[in-house]
């Protein structure tokens, strides 16, 4: 670890002054960057320590359940109201990492941590995601765990977060604020594909910080489930996982909405696909055609194509055994 | 009269390893410690042009930085062959000759330009902090001339060794010629692959090494201290008394600690040079090719049997991968020769040389991997036989020790069957693939054979009785988790009609009495009738000292006889002889595991939901150890069987998972409740006590037993470990 | 010339003591406990976030203090297992765990220990599949897990029997 300037911040103010400063980074639980930094992939000259900023609040305004992001991982998922407004999110929250993680995990951090691809995690294998241009070792056939959707010639590492799967399916947006300046972004929006620049992973700039995410309070959000899919039964990154949530009137599709993590280098989710399954009731045929849809773009190697698998898997669980 | 033999007493160690008072290698503090840290070659072969230094150099802290260019003349590093031959590099060199008289030079790191394989250490750093350690390490830069490299076995193009003798068996037998196809017989002819497993004990290696004048002490993490010490004492050209090797607590092994390997002595070497002490310890990433691993096997099993059942023809053929420098290889026919016995008999291992790091024992070497192939062979025979895996099973029970032309001094083999049969709710009659269903889950019931020899080795233990404290065991063996400490004072307790807390046991010092290391599960036949033999040994001294007999001990009256006789403290030895050359009969544990799973399809995913394992492993001196010995083991088959898989890059030759997120072993949550019942008489023609090691058998047989219950479950055979959601979803290919 | 690098002072309290210490901002509290306070019951199983052998309590919640700079321990309360008992006087747990044999090596135990400290403490967590999973962020190469959470069921059980009578290891399935 190269060494730093350790800073500490007392308001948000404060500390987007700080981060305003060149190769600055905030730490708050420090669960990513604290190992990254360790293994050389993160070498910032200066950390500013966040984790006293007034960003930890879970409060329910009018239709919004609005989370801090300092709040912990473990807050969060225990909180009663999110599990009652989204039940997905406190499962998608349970499903990672361990305990121990998640009370010093902070939201805002699930959401910025690094993918888990090992040639990113070494400083000594090529990367175009850590080092633009040095190579991509998992396309030379080693990309049995990589993604399937979202990827290019350049990247082909997963997105790691299970909490972003399900804020994707709950139409979440990040508030973020720069200097003085606030802006709201939904996340869909927030993750960039890797094309040609996988080093620029979302739409975070230099000197931004997340200060919030909003959940919109909906009656399909109350319904969200998550299902996760890995090779052992707990504390490891998903190889497949699945957020829906479900709304149907008279035993047809009123209102849907279903992400994939563990397939994509960025959260996946195909609105358009999803209008298959709106108006009709939920048939096995009718599932096939939306898995059909939504997965059409993957490109699959035979080392990853299982994950295509998984994932129709999962959705046809999550969809069969929901009430409709 | 035994008093605490078969007691489930807790362990006596346990109050220091709940506090935390147990002291680990790296857990030793000497003042002005230096730390070193080792920088990995990124390539798998290839040839160093130039490292650069100059960066690191100019880190804050650091001491020294040795490479192949400094590190021979300053720290008098070398690859001896003699020195190599005592190293996990020497290990199956003799098995190796017959089939290549002139070994592979000799491979030490940072003794000349040459990569051999992914991950070889090419460079050292050494600081006053570890952060500093740390930043410098990333910041060497070797420039590498690379080669081409692979680790993958091709059949077909590879050149192979045939080796001779290893573990006590021939590793090319053949016998009899094989039967007639025409003839009315069932077939079953597959091939079995087991992937390459890293042992990652949760103690990564480490080791202090502190001088005294011209002699120095390691503090380290090792399964041997004698082994260790004579490694480190011949790498510093000093005589054994020199050196003193300690470890008293070790965090685990599981035969990443049974042989030595270069920091244990590099530790010692930089300490020297720079006239500090030095602690060494691997980073987890080193763990994965710096301490060995089990290989990577392929297997071709065929067996041939008579519509009855009764096996005609058994081939066993391994390929198996050694190191361009190294010996060892997995000796995965042992199974196939000590349990089954047929007329036609062919038992071979093919080795080949691949670059990567050397591969060593590894929790029942050779039996493991060598039983996944064979136990799922005759579950595939069952099922095409159209009978029960359990009654087939039991028509193999073998008689006697065919291979050697021995008898078993015991075999209850027969009642492992049963009992384990009778706990678990084994099904009679034809097991019918995918009969059994739970909502979304496939149940389906496995079983296997497990077996495991019993060797034992001289060994020596001292007993101290002390006018004033406990009485003191002392011997050199080492407590790796097993429960050495505790099973070592059961036994001095009851000789000496004492309490186990009258006793301390002392151990993993290589100034005590000479013992062999702990691996192969032959510490406890080899150290408890030492042990026996020392308390004898004490009570005749005592008797001799007082002039009258003993009757009625106790510590109490042991202590005032030694008050009375005018003596503060009174020593005794006893020793163990091991096995003798020429036995008559041979001595082998036995067991058989019973195993439920539930395989979610659409999911991919496994999950053993009952386990239940009956061995036979003579007197169990403990059996709250024991059973955990026993689930441990069974655990690591489970790891085997679902998730463990050391993966390399195709074309880069380096492994891709070297550290525990992306290197899975079973979590809590993945391991179910286990039965274990051990049905065993004692074995009183092994030893006066009857007592066998059971470190090992727990696991051969277990990976077979759940792939047969996955097959059972869906009809899917996976031959291919493991069994990932992976290969449940495309269906077992 | 060599650089200092850039140090901090740490005040927290650790097992109940004050402690104030001058470290390199880059030291992590697991370095702390082990270099500078001389508390190695917490291990160091693989630096990285993937084992859990290092888990301690900071401010009442278990957190894995590999991941942590010491100098954000400022004004926290750590609790390692030197503070949770001694051979004389074990803690519950402790003798739990000796009891259940939960442990061979004993080196993953420290952080094993914290973690059921947790576990204990958390009334959501009832059933034996919730305390595995619970537990599953500390491995244990050894493999005991069973005895682990036969030794947190029953301290759960005995503090739950503590506030109410009819409570037993058996409320527990």
């Amino acid at each position: 670890m190269r060494s730093f300037e350790f800073l500490q911040a007392h308001s948000v103010e404060e500390a987007l002054a700080l981060l305003a400063l060149p190769s600055t980074k905030a730490l708050a639980g420090g669960t990513t960057l604290v190992d990254l930094m360790k293994l050389g992939v993160e070498a910032p000259a200066r950390l500013v320590d966040i984790q006293a900023l007034p960003l930890t609040e879970i409060a329910v305004t009018g239709e919004t359940l609005r989370i801090g992001a300092l709040a912990s991982n473990s807050a969060v998922a225990a909180d009663p109201s999110v599990r009652r407004l989204c039940p997905a999110l406190c499962d998608a929250l349970l499903s990672g990492a361990s305990g121990q993680i998640r009370n010093a995990a902070t939201m805002g951090g699930n959401l910025l941590q690094r993918t888990r691809c090992p040639f990113f995690r070494s400083h000594d294998w090529p990367c175009n995601k850590r080092e633009p241009g040095s190579g991509c070792p998992a396309h030379e056939g080693a990309d049995a765990h990589h993604a399937v959707l979202g990827t290019s010639d350049a990247c082909l590492a997963v997105h790691p977060s299970d909490l972003a799967v399900a804020l994707l399916a709950l139409d979440a947006e990040i508030g973020i604020r720069a200097g003085h300046a606030a802006r709201q972004v939904s996340l869909a929006a927030f993750y960039r594909l890797p094309g040609e620049t996988p080093h620029l992973e979302t739409i975070i700039g230099a000197g931004e910080l997340i200060t919030h995410i909003d959940v919109p309070i909906t009656p399909l959000a109350a319904t969200s489930r998550y299902l996760k899919l890995r090779g052992r039964a707990s504390y490891e990154f998903a190889s497949a996982s699945v957020a829906t949530a479900l709304h149907c009137e008279n035993g047809r599709v009123v209102e849907l909405a279903v992400a994939l993590g563990g397939l994509g280098t960025v959260p996946w989710r195909d609105r358009q696909a999803e209008t298959l399954l709106i108006g009709g009731p939920l048939s096995e045929a009718v599932i096939n055609r939306f898995c059909d849809a939504l997965l059409a773009p993957a490109r699959a190697s035979a080392a990853n194509a299982y994950k295509l698998a998984l994932a129709r898997g999962a959705i046809r669980r999550m969809l069969e055994s929901a009430s409709c | 009269m035994l008093k605490q033999i078969g007691i489930a007493q807790n362990r006596v160690d346990g109050p220091m390893k709940v506090t935390g008072e147990a002291a680990y290698a790296a857990d030793r503090r000497p003042g002005g410690q230096l730390y070193a840290l080792a920088v990995r070659s990124p390539v798998a072969a290839g040839t160093i042009t130039r490292i650069e230094t100059a960066a690191a150099k100019s880190v804050a802290g650091i001491v020294a930085i040795y490479t192949h260019a400094n590190a021979p003349a300053a720290l008098d590093w070398h690859a001896d062959p003699a020195v190599m031959a005592l190293s996990g590099e020497g290990l199956g060199r003799q098995a190796l000759e017959a089939a290549e008289p002139e070994a592979p030079p000799p491979y030490l790191p940072m003794t000349g330009p040459d990569i051999v394989f992914a991950g070889q250490w090419i460079a050292v750093v050494v600081a006053t902090s570890l952060e500093a350690a740390r930043e410098a390490s990333l910041l060497v830069k070797p420039i590498i001339e690379p080669h081409e490299a692979s680790v993958e076995i091709d059949a077909r193009n590879d050149r192979f060794l045939e080796p001779g003798f290893f573990f006590a068996a021939d590793m090319q037998v053949q016998r009899g010629a094989w039967p007639d196809t025409a003839a009315k017989q069932q077939i079953v002819s597959e091939t079995y692959r087991t992937p390459m497993q890293n042992h990652h004990p949760m103690e990564p290696s480490a080791t202090v090494a502190v001088w005294d004048g011209d002699a120095v002490t390691v503090f380290d993490s090792t399964q041997g201290v004698m082994a260790t010490r004579e490694y480190v004492a011949r790498s510093l050209k000093l005589p054994l008394d020199k050196v003193r090797v300690i470890s008293a607590f070790v965090g685990g092994g599981f035969g990443g600690k049974n042989q030595t390997w270069p920091h244990q002595a590099l530790a010692a070497h930089i300490a020297r040079a720079l006239g500090r002490p030095v602690r060494l310890q691997l980073t987890r990433a080193d763990m994965a090719v710096a301490s060995g691993h089990r290989s990577q096997t392929e297997q071709d099993v065929a067996l041939q049997a008579a519509s009855d059942g009764s096996l005609t023809a058994l081939r066993h053929v391994s390929r198996v991968p050694t190191s361009l420098h190294g010996n060892f290889f997995e000796p995965s026919g042992l199974n196939s020769l000590m349990l089954y016995e047929a007329a036609a008999l062919g038992v071979r291992h093919h080795v080949v040389r691949k670059a990567f790091a050397t591969p060593t024992p590894f929790r029942a070497p050779g039996e493991t991997p060598g039983s996944f192939a064979v136990e799922s062979a005759v579950d595939e025979l069952a099922h095409a036989l159209a009978q029960n895996p359990l009654d087939l099973r039991q028509r193999y029970i073998p008689s006697r020790d065919h291979y050697h032309d021995r008898d078993w001094s015991s075999n209850n083999l027969l009642e492992c069957y049963r009992r384990g049969a009778e706990a678990f709710g084994w099904p009679e009659g034809v097991i019918v693939p995918r009969a059994r269903r739970d909502g979304h889950e496939l149940i389906g019931v496995g079983m296997a054979t497990t077996a495991y020899p019993a060797p034992a080795l001289p060994a020596i233990v001292r007993l101290r009785l002390r006018v004033e404290g406990k009485l003191q065991v002392e011997t050199s063996a080492t407590d790796i988790g097993t429960g050495m400490y505790t099973i070592l004072a059961q036994t001095v307790a009851d000789e000496l009609s004492l309490p186990v807390e009258a006793i301390e046991v002392r151990l993993g010092d290589s100034n005590f009495p000479h013992a062999p290391t702990a691996g192969r599960s032959k510490s406890t036949a080899s150290l408890l009738p030492a042990a026996q033999h020392a308390a004898r040994a004490l009570l005749q001294r005592l008797a001799a000292a007082v002039r009258e007999p003993l009757s009625e001990l106790s510590n109490v009256a042991l202590q005032d006889r030694l008050k009375a006789a005018g003596l503060a403290e009174l020593e005794a030895e006893g020793s163990s002889t091991g096995l003798q050359v020429g036995q008559q009969v041979s001595f082998y544990s036995f067991g058989a595991h019973f195993i439920e799973v539930r395989v979610d399809e659409a999911l991919g995913r496994v999950s053993v939901t009952r386990v239940v394992s009956a061995l036979d492993c003579g007197r169990i001196v403990n059996p709250k150890t024991a059973t955990s010995q026993i689930r441990g083991g069974i655990i690591f088959g489970i790891g085997m069987a679902l998730m463990e898989d050391a993966a390399f890059h195709p074309t880069r030759a380096r492994m891709i998972n070297d550290n525990l997120a992306d290197y899975a072993i079973p979590v809590n949550a993945d391991i179910p409740e286990i039965d274990v019942i051990f049905v065993g008489e004692p074995d009183n023609r092994f030893n006066e006590l009857g007592v066998r090691g059971l470190g090992e058998i727990g696991v051969p047989g277990t990976a077979a037993a759940i792939a047969n219950a996955v097959f059972a479950a869906t009809g899917q055979r996976v031959r291919n470990l493991p069994i990932t959601p992976s290969a449940i979803v495309r269906g077992g290919e | 010339m060599h650089n200092t690098p850039p140090s901090m002072t740490v005040t927290a309290t650790v097992n109940g003591q004050p402690v104030a210490i001058t470290v390199d901002v880059r030291r992590t509290l697991l370095d702390l406990l082990r270099e500078d306070l001389g508390l190695t019951g917490t291990k160091k199983g693989c630096d990285h976030g993937q084992c859990g052998a290092c888990t301690v309590f900071v401010d009442g919640r278990r957190v894995l203090s590999c991941l942590k700079l010491a100098v954000t321990t400022s004004g926290q309360a750590v609790t390692t297992v030197e503070g949770l008992g001694t051979p004389d006087v074990l803690h519950p747990l402790q003798e739990a765990f000796m009891r259940y044999d939960a442990f061979q090596c004993g080196y993953c135990t420290s952080g094993q220990l914290m973690s059921a400290l947790a576990v204990v403490a958390d009334e959501s967590l009832t059933t034996r599949d919730q305390i595995r999973e619970a537990m599953s962020g500390n491995l244990c190469r050894c493999g005991a897990y069973q005895g682990i959470v036969e030794a947190i069921i029953e301290v759960k059980a005995r503090s739950h029997a503590a506030g109410s009578e009819d409570a037993t290891p058996d409320a527990i399935v």
